[in-house]
């Protein structure tokens, strides 16, 4: 605080607030008042913006919080049967909140759903899907523009039933599958499962394929068609595994370009660990 | 190591044997060949597509 000069006044314990450079340094103060006020008005504009930015923020979050509490039952919900399924979904508004622990019957789960990459999605929102307890999936992916599904287990499926067919046809821009779980003996077909999964280039399996399986439109990677036939029942007998035949014989080319891999040592001895399977590339 | 017995389908021409398709089939040990016949591309296609239908009603 000082007494300052300015307009032939003299104004005493003024605060200063503005300097203008000029010669001999002699300096303009405005009156600490008009200051304040102009100061306090800008700084009431500023908190406004603030609370308002703040005040939206948490008000999305409100929203958020209250839509995915009821949703997901406050993370209790088991039930997620048809859920997800219709063109409403998307990657924009699915954000699950809660870990999707799926129990009892969980078909159509994302039927005809645009949402595309789930398994970033979920990796995002930091939580997991888990089909350990669904005792049916059928058509759970069926139609979806899903690109990326991560672990799907099928542990659960009622034996006998057709809960585990029809799970992801016409999931045209499916690429990979990170994991499919399936039990230790034969219990449930896979008909139709991979049916037009034109784009399904990665599929990694665990336990027993003990049903005829079909890939015909799959482009699968080496690595995808080496899973599945090393998964192939070693007791099982009348069953067929089918494989799209340009997807191996580029996967087991002699030669970049060849597609000569029905052909390749490799191929033949891969499925030579399998007589008993009858393995057609259509 | 036994050697497969492998069918091979004609040029425009598929593999069945009713439950089976494909056009290079690796069949499995105690399987004979005596059941496949073939069949057009043509009529493979309708046979998806009969098969598509289904899966969509």
């Amino acid at each position: 605080m000082a007494n300052v000069k300015l307009g032939g006044k003299t104004y005493e314990g003024v605060t200063a607030v503005k300097t203008d450079t000029t010669d001999g340094g002699t300096a303009e103060f405005a009156p600490y008042d008009e200051t304040f006020a102009a100061g306090k008005a800008e700084g009431i504009e500023e908190g406004y913006a603030n609370g308002k930015t703040d005040g939206i923020a948490e008000g999305i979050q409100a929203e958020y919080d209250r839509f995915w509490d009821a949703a997901q039952d406050f993370g209790k919900r088991r039930l997620y049967l048809r859920a997800f399924a219709s063109e409403l979904w998307t990657d924009e508004n699915f954000k699950p909140k809660y870990d999707l622990i799926c129990s009892g019957p969980t078909q159509n789960m994302f039927y005809y759903s645009q949402i595309t990459d789930l398994t970033g999605i979920l990796e995002r929102q930091n939580v997991v899907m888990d089909t350990s307890a669904a005792t049916g999936l059928y058509a759970a992916f069926h139609s979806s523009k899903i690109t990326r599904i991560p672990e799907i287990s099928l542990l659960g499926i009622t034996p006998g039933s057709n809960g585990a067919e029809a799970v992801f046809p016409y999931a045209t821009g499916l690429t990979e599958i990170s994991r499919i779980i399936l039990p230790d003996e034969y219990r449930f077909e896979l008909k139709e499962t991979f049916t037009q999964t034109t784009s399904l280039r990665t599929v990694n399996f665990e336990g027993v394929i003990g049903c005829d399986i079909n890939f015909k439109h799959s482009p699968l990677s080496a690595t995808s068609i080496n899973s599945v036939i090393t998964h192939l029942s070693g007791t099982a007998t009348g069953k067929t595994a089918t494989f799209m035949r340009s997807a191996v014989n580029k996967a087991f080319e002699t030669a970049e370009g060849s597609a000569d891999g029905s052909s390749s040592q490799a191929w033949l001895d891969l499925i030579a660990t399998k007589p008993n399977w009858t393995i057609s590339l259509a | 190591m036994k050697q497969r017995v492998v069918l091979y389908a004609d040029q425009g021409k598929v593999l069945t044997n009713g439950s089976i398709y494909g056009k290079q089939i690796f069949l499995a040990d105690g399987e004979t060949a005596d059941k496949f016949t073939e069949i057009t591309e043509e009529q493979y296609e309708e046979i998806l597509q009969q098969e598509a239908d289904a899966m969509h009603e």
